[in-house]
Order: structure tokens, then sequence, then C-alpha cells
């Protein structure tokens, strides 16, 4: 059934498009290329944007400075639900279309095997990217009373290295690779998802302007996007490829075992832990715990709806 | 056997008559007993002896010795050829007196 | 040494050949390893000493060119310090680095955001060599490269010292991949100001890494502190793989290992396998930036001179061995050629050819000593040959004489039987068998007077001197037997006329027996020889008991004593020498005494030859294959009492023990008398002897009072009456009783005694005889009758 709905959607979107001209998409995606947007490169490569009338042009921020920077000079972009919805609850009018992540990737390495909770970081210095999850970071710590001094980074590996920080957060399909693979295999992992704090991820956010303009579009870049992913999720191997021609196009040094840790990485956490599918749907509950955790934290003053974020009330 | 005796002063001749054995060695005993060492010459007249035995040779020998013992004579006459051997064969021949 | 078909052999040059290659090959291969094994651990020794002085050397190589920058930028840093007034100047001074140090490819004072308030929030004068390699400058900060978190500004200042950063690619910087070295500079307050900088190309890292090639297949690669590869044949490892990764991936547990050492700052050497080739990797730290290289040497590199002087050793072995085994081979067949020539020749004189040509051999050695014996050999054989055939033909016609002799010998021995087809009262079988063609045994017998006269005998010793003496035994015993009465004096004259002449020393055991056939009285001397089987008519068997008197011919004047006894009606006497019973079989095994009986009694009901050939049937089956070791004589004689004989004249009375039966007595000699129309002397004779007898009997046999019987039976055999007496009383020999002395005067002469004497002068014998619990007196006399009468 559902298969059928996409088909004559699909149907309606090309008939529509064919006789407009193809409407061009600004896509600008939170960090540099790799396997994390596997799905937006495909759809590119493989046509499936072009195939709907979309002529999406996908552009990557650099590692200093980060998706805030960018906000207003796209028409969609991907952030994070945590984010998302502290950026919405702030003004920016954005609605999200296609939740890829469902979990936390987040995960605390410690450089001493002495630190095995989160407590034990009590007054440390704890390295966290300055682009982003900072706030996170801080109301996770203010929850557990930590008290951290924080090392902002963009890239950690090296500061861990050094040996100038003791700990850092570092995102599972990411820098926990890069960490397993310079002589830190050993040290003490904590995932957030294991302690409460299993909050998801990127999800693709479309400008309400633009979704109240071009709702087609929008649903047509949506569904697009999702054959994207869902054809990464059967083709891993293939879909790795994509991402190294990619980033190769990018000039981003290829590893690609990385690359292909974080595919896998970042296709597992797409799926829920039930049905462990995607859904490309917000899961209610962890949208209400971020509310909660955002409120606590003093970053929003109300709870933000989910038909705000989800921009049914544009429809409307 | 049959024993005859005839009587001279001089002698006592008794003559035996057919076999003197085993049998008749005993009546020549009883005969001659009133008789030995009573005469100076005792002849045993065996003409008519057919056969001797040792039985009878005894009481020859015994005759001879009773005769000899009081120093009279004793001798036997015409043996016949059979008994003469065996007076030879026991050495009486030479001990008794035969004519 | 058996002769055959030489080709069955493998030949003694190939085999020697073998063995020699076989022992050869191993002590190469011995050496060979040696050899290898010891060379190996020089060149492992030499090879470690050599990569890891390579190693070192470029080390200080680049550790030298590490200070030299350290100490630029630390001298500086101290110019920067007192210019802080002058932001312009920053411009002069990274320029001024690069000038004074060629090998620093950039060099920049970052300055804390917004130190100059007029320069804005990003402020870092920059000085780069461009593409002509022209220093050129740039102010390098901006919101694009915010350096605050790069990793040369946000490291040291973290830090607070001066730090080599890890190789990065810089974007919107040198646009290469460098490393940087950052100074931090303070204020007077100890807060950061600045971090001066001074960027090194990795490429120049690159060349002093790969200069390092101490075997033609070796490579080097350099890793970061966390082991991502810096420098690296595959370039597509360097910044995106890390020792690590490539260990986990390849699952190479040594790699990891060493990777954890390499960051740690140690040195060393790990053997591991890449690619699966075996490799020796040297490593070392570059200490000021806590890096490390590696040099990865191919085992077969290191050890490749060694694998070539194996196979050159190898090889010198293998050429060397087919070298000998062809000149040993050659050599030994050479040399052994002779050998078969011999060979050939022995069969050839085997065949009876004993002229046959030897091989000539020239050189003086083993081949000639078995020429020397193949000659000798040759002319003993032709004399021995001519000798043998000597001697065959002497041997010949010594044999012809022998058996000339034997049937000579076998002739001196009385060969018919049955001997005395006419008689039936006794039945004698005997046989002799010589070892050799002539022999020592004996025997002989004949009969006169109504008596069996016999003889065995044993010559001492074989062949022909035993049977010369045997030959004059037997002539003796036949001249001396019949004229002597009893046998204890054919002994005593044979041994006499024996002893007399035997110069030889030669002895002879013998057993001499007179039977008397009437009677069955047998008076025997027994000189040494085998004690004779009687077997009695019911088949009980006994050994004759014989007195041990000297053999005959030993001592001339030795007294020999006779024996006598009774052989009942139907009883057997087998005589025999020591090759019956002594036999042996291959096991040495003895026939034995009781085999013989046992075979003897098998058939003692049959006639003696059936006897005696089934004995020595049995004999043989004993011996088998064994050839008969000593002379075999039998003599096997059967009597039958002429008293049981049927169609005899036969007389019996029964009489009671009461001496008036005497005339009955008288009467039974009368009907003897008149049956037999005997004379009157006769008789008389007879009824004298009976009457002392009978009488004697009837007196004296029974105890006084008791009533009982005396038998009294006559028979004829031939001319001679026998007589007995019967009677049951208690046992009375009449004839050991003491005879008169027919010597003593009449005065001295006893009244008894007469009796025995008498019968025993006019009869022919008297026997006594207890049998049953019956006394027999056996009275025998030969009379004048005429058979017809009967």
């Amino acid at each position: 059934m559902k298969n059928l709905k996409y088909i004559i959607t699909l149907l309606l979107l090309l008939v529509s498009v064919n006789v407009a001209q193809s409407k061009r998409i600004k896509f600008t995606l939170q960090w540099t290329a790799q396997s994390q947007f596997v799905g937006y490169y495909v759809a590119q490569e493989l046509g499936y944007y072009k195939n709907l009338g979309l002529d999406v042009e996908i552009n990557h921020v650099s590692s200093s400075t980060g998706i805030n920077n960018h906000l207003n000079d796209c028409d969609a972009l991907t952030l994070k639900l945590y984010d998302a919805i502290s950026l919405i609850s702030n003004g920016l009018d954005v609605v999200n279309i296609l939740q890829t992540s469902q979990h936390s990737s987040l995960v605390v390495v410690a450089r001493h095997n002495d630190i095995k909770s989160l407590s034990d970081l009590k007054g440390r210095k704890v390295g966290i990217w300055s682009a982003s999850f900072r706030e996170l970071a801080e109301g996770i710590s203010q929850d557990k009373g930590l008290d951290i001094e924080w090392v902002p980074f963009v890239q950690n590996i090296n500061l861990f290295i050094s040996g100038a920080i003791d700990a850092t957060f570092a995102a599972r399909y990411g820098e926990e690779y890069q960490l397993r693979m310079s002589g830190f295999e050993n040290n003490p992992y904590i995932y957030l998802s294991d302690i409460g704090y299993d909050f998801p991820e990127d999800g693709l956010y479309i400008k309400a302007d633009f979704y109240k303009k071009y709702p087609n579009q929008a649903k047509a870049f949506a569904v697009a996007s999702r054959m994207g992913w869902e054809w990464a999720q059967q083709h891993p191997d293939k879909a790795l490829e994509i991402v190294i021609k990619v980033m190769e196009r990018e000039h981003i040094p290829v590893s690609r075992r990385y690359q292909k840790w974080m595919l896998e990485q970042i296709l597992k956490l797409q799926c829920d832990e039930k049905t462990n599918k995607p859904s490309f749907d917000i899961d209610i509950q962890k949208f209400n715990q971020i509310n909660q955790f955002l409120i606590k934290r003093g970053a929003i003053n109300k709870p933000l709806s989910i038909d705000k974020i989800k921009g049914t009330h544009i429809c409307k | 056997m049959e024993v005859k005796i005839s009587q001279t002063p001089e002698s006592i001749e008794v003559a035996i008559i057919g076999r003197l054995d085993t049998l008749t060695a005993p009546e020549l005993d009883q005969t001659l007993k009133p008789i030995i060492a009573t005469t100076d010459l005792l002849i045993f007249e065996c003409a008519d002896l057919e056969y001797v035995s040792s039985s009878g040779l005894r009481v020859i020998l015994f005759t001879q010795k009773m005769q000899s013992a009081v120093g009279k004579k004793f001798l036997i006459r015409n043996l016949n050829r059979e008994v003469r051997s065996v007076f030879d064969l026991t050495g009486f021949s030479k001990i008794i007196t035969i004519e | 040494m058996q002769i055959s078909t030489p080709t069955k052999y493998k030949s003694f040059s190939f085999r020697l050949t073998v063995v020699i290659l076989i022992v050869t090959t191993f002590l190469f291969l011995l050496s060979l390893f040696s050899i290898g094994r010891y060379a190996r651990q020089n060149v492992k020794a030499e090879s470690i000493q050599r990569a890891e002085s390579t190693l070192n050397n470029t080390i200080l190589r680049i550790n030298s060119v590490l200070q030299s920058v350290e100490i630029a930028t630390h001298n500086l840093a101290w110019v920067i310090s007192n210019n802080l007034d002058n932001p312009e100047y920053m411009y002069t001074i990274t320029t001024q680095m690069l000038q004074s140090n060629s090998f620093v490819s950039g060099s920049a004072v970052a300055f804390e955001p917004s130190y100059y308030k007029e320069k804005g929030y990003y402020y870092s004068p920059y000085s780069y060599r461009d593409a002509d390699n022209n220093i050129v400058t740039k102010q390098l900060g901006d919101e694009d490269y915010n350096y605050f978190y790069m990793d040369w500004y946000q490291i040291p200042k973290l830090l607070n010292k001066p730090y080599w950063s890890e190789p990065y690619y810089d974007t919107g910087g040198g646009e290469m991949i460098m490393t940087t070295y950052s100074h931090p500079i303070y204020d007077k307050d100890n807060n950061l100001i600045a971090v001066f900088t001074a960027d090194l190309s990795l490429e120049w890292f690159e060349k002093q890494v790969n200069s390092i090639k101490p075997y033609p297949n070796s490579y080097n690669y350099m890793i970061g502190r966390g082991g991502t590869f810096l420098v690296h044949p595959n370039t597509s490892l360097i910044l995106n793989e890390t020792i690590f990764s490539e260990a986990y991936f390849e699952g190479d547990t040594i790699m990891s290992t060493m990777g954890h050492k390499m960051i740690e700052g140690q040195s060393g050497m790990e053997r591991s396998t890449i690619n699966r080739k075996q490799v020796y990797t040297f490593y070392a730290p570059i200490e000021a930036t806590g890096w490390s290289v590696g040099v990865v040497c191919q085992t077969s590199d290191i050890f490749a001179g060694l694998e070539d002087m194996n196979r050159l050793n190898v090889g010198i072995a293998v050429v060397g061995l087919l070298l000998l085994v062809l000149l040993c081979f050659t050599t030994i067949r050479r040399m052994m050629r002779p050998l078969e020539q011999f060979a050939n020749s022995a069969n050839e004189i085997a065949t009876g050819n004993f002229h046959v040509t030897l091989p000539q051999i020239k050189s003086n050695n083993e081949m000639k000593m078995l020429y020397n014996s193949f000659e000798y050999m040759q002319r003993s054989l032709n004399d021995y040959i001519q000798k043998l055939q000597f001697s065959t033909a002497n041997k010949e016609r010594i044999e012809s004489e022998l058996r000339i002799a034997r049937s000579i010998q076998l002739g001196m021995v009385p060969k018919v039987f049955p001997p005395f087809p006419d008689r039936n009262d006794i039945d004698l079988y005997a046989c002799l068998i010589p070892a050799k063609e002539v022999g020592g045994d004996l025997y002989d017998f004949f009969i006169e007077n109504n008596k069996l006269h016999f003889i065995i005998g044993d010559v001492s010793g074989k062949g022909v001197p035993a049977s010369l003496v045997m030959a004059v035994t037997c002539r003796l015993f036949r001249t001396i037997a019949v004229n002597t009465k009893t046998s204890e004096d054919i002994v005593r004259i044979l041994n006499n006329a024996l002893s007399d002449s035997n110069e030889s020393n030669m002895f002879c055991t013998a057993f001499v027996g007179i039977l008397d056939l009437t009677t069955g009285r047998l008076d025997y001397c027994n000189a040494g020889h085998n004690p004779p089987v009687i077997i009695g008519p019911n088949g009980d068997a006994k050994f004759l008991d014989v007195v041990s008197n000297l053999a005959i011919g030993i001592w001339g004047t030795y007294e020999y004593q006779g024996q006598e006894c009774f052989l009942e009606d139907s009883s057997i006497l087998f005589l025999y020498t020591d090759g019956i019973n002594e036999s042996e079989n291959h096991d040495k095994e003895l026939f034995s005494n009781e085999r013989m009986v046992q075979s003897i009694l098998r058939n003692y009901k049959a006639d003696t030859q059936t006897i005696v050939e089934g004995l020595l049937n049995d004999v043989k089956d004993h011996a088998k294959d064994t050839p008969q070791s000593d002379d075999i004589t039998v003599l096997c004689c059967r009597y039958n009492s002429p008293l049981h004989n049927e169609g005899k004249a036969l007389f019996k009375v029964k009489l009671k023990n009461e001496i008036s039966e005497l005339e009955q007595m008288n009467a039974f000699v009368d009907e003897i008398g008149e049956t037999l129309n005997l004379p009157t002397e006769e008789v008389f004779q007879i009824r004298l002897a009976m009457e002392e007898a009978v009488a004697n009997v009837i007196l004296y046999a029974y105890p006084k009072g008791e009533s009982n019987v005396v038998e009294l039976e006559a028979q004829l055999d031939a001319d001679t009456l026998t007589i007995q007496i019967i009677d049951y009383g208690m046992e009375f020999d009449p004839t050991e009783a003491k005879e008169a002395d027919t010597t003593l005067s009449s005065e001295e002469r006893p009244i008894g005694g007469l009796g025995i004497f008498l019968i025993r002068q006019i009869m022919d014998s008297v026997e006594y005889q207890r049998i049953d619990g019956r006394n027999i007196l056996l009275i025998t006399k030969k009379l004048n009758v005429n058979k017809s009468n009967i």
C-alpha cells in the first residue's frame, strides 16, 4: 500500500513537474562531505531529484564554520532534531520533511581509564564541537552537575591525542572511529543512548516559505531524498562508492574504511529500535523529551508542537 | 617173600625167596631177631631172591653190623645178576661177604 | 659359497654406491643445514644493525632540522614579544623566518581574538612561498579560516607549551600537507597573546624518510602520534588511514601491538607477515614530534644473499654427489669385474672342468689373493679327485670282500628254520642282522641227547675284528658243547680257549644253555650277557635270574657259576643281544627292555618266527631312518613239555599213602614192563627206583594219620621213559637229601640214605619240581625199546 502511495505521488509529481521548469533547491548539509549524508548523494547521483523536476544544489559547510552560519543562504538544510527544536522555537522558519536519524550518535570517550561514567568527568577538560551539540552537552553537564571545562573543537582527534583534553564528545559514525583507529580502542566509551539521552539527530528541513510556495516540490524533495536513503540501505557498497566520488569531487581526503564505518553507523542509527527499519519520521516520545530538556535548559520557553516542526500547520 | 631157616651147629642158613622190599623187609627183620648174633655163621641163601630195595639192604646192613659186633660171620650166597648189581652200586659188595 | 646365476644379485657396485650416496647426502645436508643456520643468524644480526643504523641516522638528521626550526622559532618569538606595538612588523618577522630557514615553508603570528582592536577578530600575519618560491605575505584569519580551532593554535594554547602539530592539509593557508611548529607567546601576566608558527612541508619529511633504503625492496613509513600514516609508499593511506586501521582491517595483531609501541615512542623490531610476505619492521621515534618511522624489510631481501649462497651450496652438493656416484659406480665396477669372471670360472669348475682358465690379474691386491686361492683350489681339486678315484677303487674292493665275509659269517650260524621239523617239543627261530657287513654277534644251537644246547653272544666291538672272534667262538662252542655236560663247563672251557689266544683283548658276552627237552630243565650260564626273557604259558613275562659272570675272553681262570631252572610247558625262552633293546632313534631314545617285552607279548601265542619278525619290525619302526648302530641277534625258543604231549605211552596210577599200596606200585611197574616189553633188568631198575621214591613219599610226605594220595605217571618219549611221582604233601626235595657214602665200612655206614643214591645210580636223571603245592619228582631212563611196541 505504501509503495502504491509513493508511485501515485510520483506519477502525480512527474506530470505536474514536466510542464513546469525544474525547481532549483539550494541544499546545505551541516558538515563536509561524508557518509553521514549518503541518502542525499544517492538521490542526486542516481537522478532521483532530477527525475522529479528538482535541480538540487548540494553545499557543505566548512569544518570550521558550522551550519549556524548558513541558515539563511539556503532553501533546505539538515539539522539535528535538538538544534531544530531550539532554532524553530527561536524563530527559524523551517519544517522537517524527513527524519533520517532515530538515535543519538553521541559518545563520550575518555582519555584516562579512571573515567568510567559521566560523573567522573567532573572538573575535567572535555572536548565538544564548536559548531554543534554544545547546548546539549552543557545541558547534560548541568543535569549531572559536572562543572566541565569545555574545549570547543573543530577536529578533536589531535586534541585528544596530544593530551590537551581529558575526554571528548564524539560521534559514533565519526570521531569514535578515528579515536579507535588512533590507538584508543581500549579506552572508556560512554554512549548517550545508553544513559537516557537518546535524542534523534539528523533530519531534512526546508524553509517554511519554500514549503508554502512549492509544496509539491518540497514533497518531491522529501520523497526523492527518502528514495536515496532507502537505496543506500539496500546497496550500502554501491552507496559507499557514491559517497567517495562526492568526497573526491569536494577534495576531501578519503578513507574508504572510515567512510564505510560511518555509512554503516549512519544506516544503523536510522533504524527504529522496534522495527529495526527506518521510519523517516520523528519519534514523538523522544521529541517531547527534547522539548522538556530544552525547557529545563532555558533554551526555549514552551514546548514546540510536533505540527510546527512537521509543517502540518502550513498545509492547513 | 618167603623165608626158610635151616640150622646146622656151626651155622644158620636163611633162604630168602621172592622180593625183599619195603613191604617185606620188616618180616625178614622179625624173623632174624631170634637168630641174629647167636650163630658163628649166618648165611643168606639168595638164589631165589628176585629183588631187593634199600629197605632190604638196610636189614642186611643191620644184620652185618650185629654179627660183626659180636665177632661172628655173615655171608650172602647166590645173588642173581640184578640184585648183585644193586649190591655193587651201593658198595655193599665191599662190606658184606658174598659168595 | 653357493653358486647361482649372477643376474639374480643386485650388483655390488650398485649397492655400495647407494650406501655411499646415502651417507654423503646425509653429511652434505647436515653441513648445509648447519652452515645455513649459522649464516642466517649472522645475516639477521647484521641486517638488524644495518637497518637500525640507517634508521637512526635519518632520525638524527630529521631531529637536527626540527631542532633548528625550534631554535629559530624561539629566537624570533622573543623578537615578536619585543615588537607587539607594531602589528605590521609581524609580517617582517614571518618573512625573516622563511628567509633564514629554507626548510620552513610558511610562518604566521596568530593573535588571540581581537588582540589588536583595529585589526578585528582575526589577526594572523602570514608569510609563505608561492609557486615561484617567492616569499609572499597575507593576513590569514577570517570566518572561513577560523584558526582558533586549529590544532596548531588550540593545542599549544591548551598545553601551554610549544607543539609540533600533526600534519594536516591546510586549506586556505599553505594548501599542502604540512606540520606546524607552534610557539605560544605570553604577556607579562602570562596571558596568551599569540601563537608563532613555522610550517614544514611534509614533503621534506617524506624525502628524509624515504632516503632510508637498506634493502632493494624495503620501504618506509612514518606515523603520527595517533598512528596516522604521514609517509607511506601508498599515498592513499596518508592522513586517511592509521596503523591501527590497517591492523584492524587486515587482522594483523602484531602490527597493532607494534603501533602502540611506536606511538609510545619506543624503538625496536617486529617480525610479521604483510601481503603474505615475511617482513621485519624496524622502528624508531622522532622525539620532537612524537612521530615514529618504520622501515619494512622483506625477509627474502635480508636473506637474499644467504639464499643465493644456499642455492650455490645445494648446486655444488648435487653436482658433487652426481660425480661421486658416477666415480664410485665406475671404479667399483671396474674393480669388481674380475669377481664376475671368477664366478664364471667357479661355475665352470662346478661342472667338472677343473682346467678352466682364470682371469688375468695384474694388480697386487685382494683380487690377486682371490686369484691365488682359485688357482690353489683348482690344483687341490685335481689332486683330490685323483685321490678320490684311487680310494674309491680301494673301498670297492674292500666292500666286495666284506660282502663275501658276510655271507661266510651268516653261513656259520644255523639258518634253516624250523631247524627241527620233526620235533614238536621245540619251536625255535633265530636271526642275526649285523650292523655293518660283518658283525660280532653270534648264536648257535643243536640237540644232543635230547638236550638243546644253545649259545647267544655279543663280541665286543664291531666289524671285521669282532666277526673273527665271533667265528672262533661259534666253532669252539660246537666243539666244546658236544662233549661237555653242563653249561658252566662249556663257558669255562670257552673262556679258557678264548683267553689263551686273546691278543687283541676282545671279549664276548654270552649266554649258554642246555635245555633238557624231556624234563624242561634248563641248565644255563650267563657270561655277562643280557638276561633272557621267559614268557610263561599265560603270557607272564620275566627276566631270567642270572648271575653276573665275567664276559668270556677276559680272564682265563675265572670260575663261572651255572644256574638252572625249569621251563614250563609252552613257555618261551627269548634271548637277544643289546642291538634290540638299545636300538636308538634319532632322538637317542632307546627301544628299551619294556618295549621289547611288550613286542614279544603281542605275539606270544604265535610261532617263534612271527614273534621275532614282529619284534624286528617294531625295532625298525622305532629307529625309523636312524641307521642300525649295533648288530641285532635274537634267539627265540618255545618249549613244549613232552609230558603234556598226547599220543605217547602214558601210564597212570593213584596210590593211597599206605605202605601196602606198594603192591599197586609193583603192578604199575609190571604193567609198564609188560606194555613196553622191557627186559627184566630194566623192570628191576625201574621198580627199584620207583619203590625208593614212592616209599619215601608214602612214609614221609604227609603228617602221620593223614590220608592222602600219591600219583604215579609214566610216559615214553622216543626212547626215554619219564616217570613222575606226585604228592600233595609238604615241600620236600629228595634230591637234596644226603647221599649214602658207599665207601664206608659196614660199621661206619649209617642205615639210611640209600634211596636217592640208588635212584640216581640206576636212572638217567632225577629232578624235583615244586609246582602248585605239588612235589613232583621226575625220573627218566633211556630204554632200549622198540617204538613199534608202543
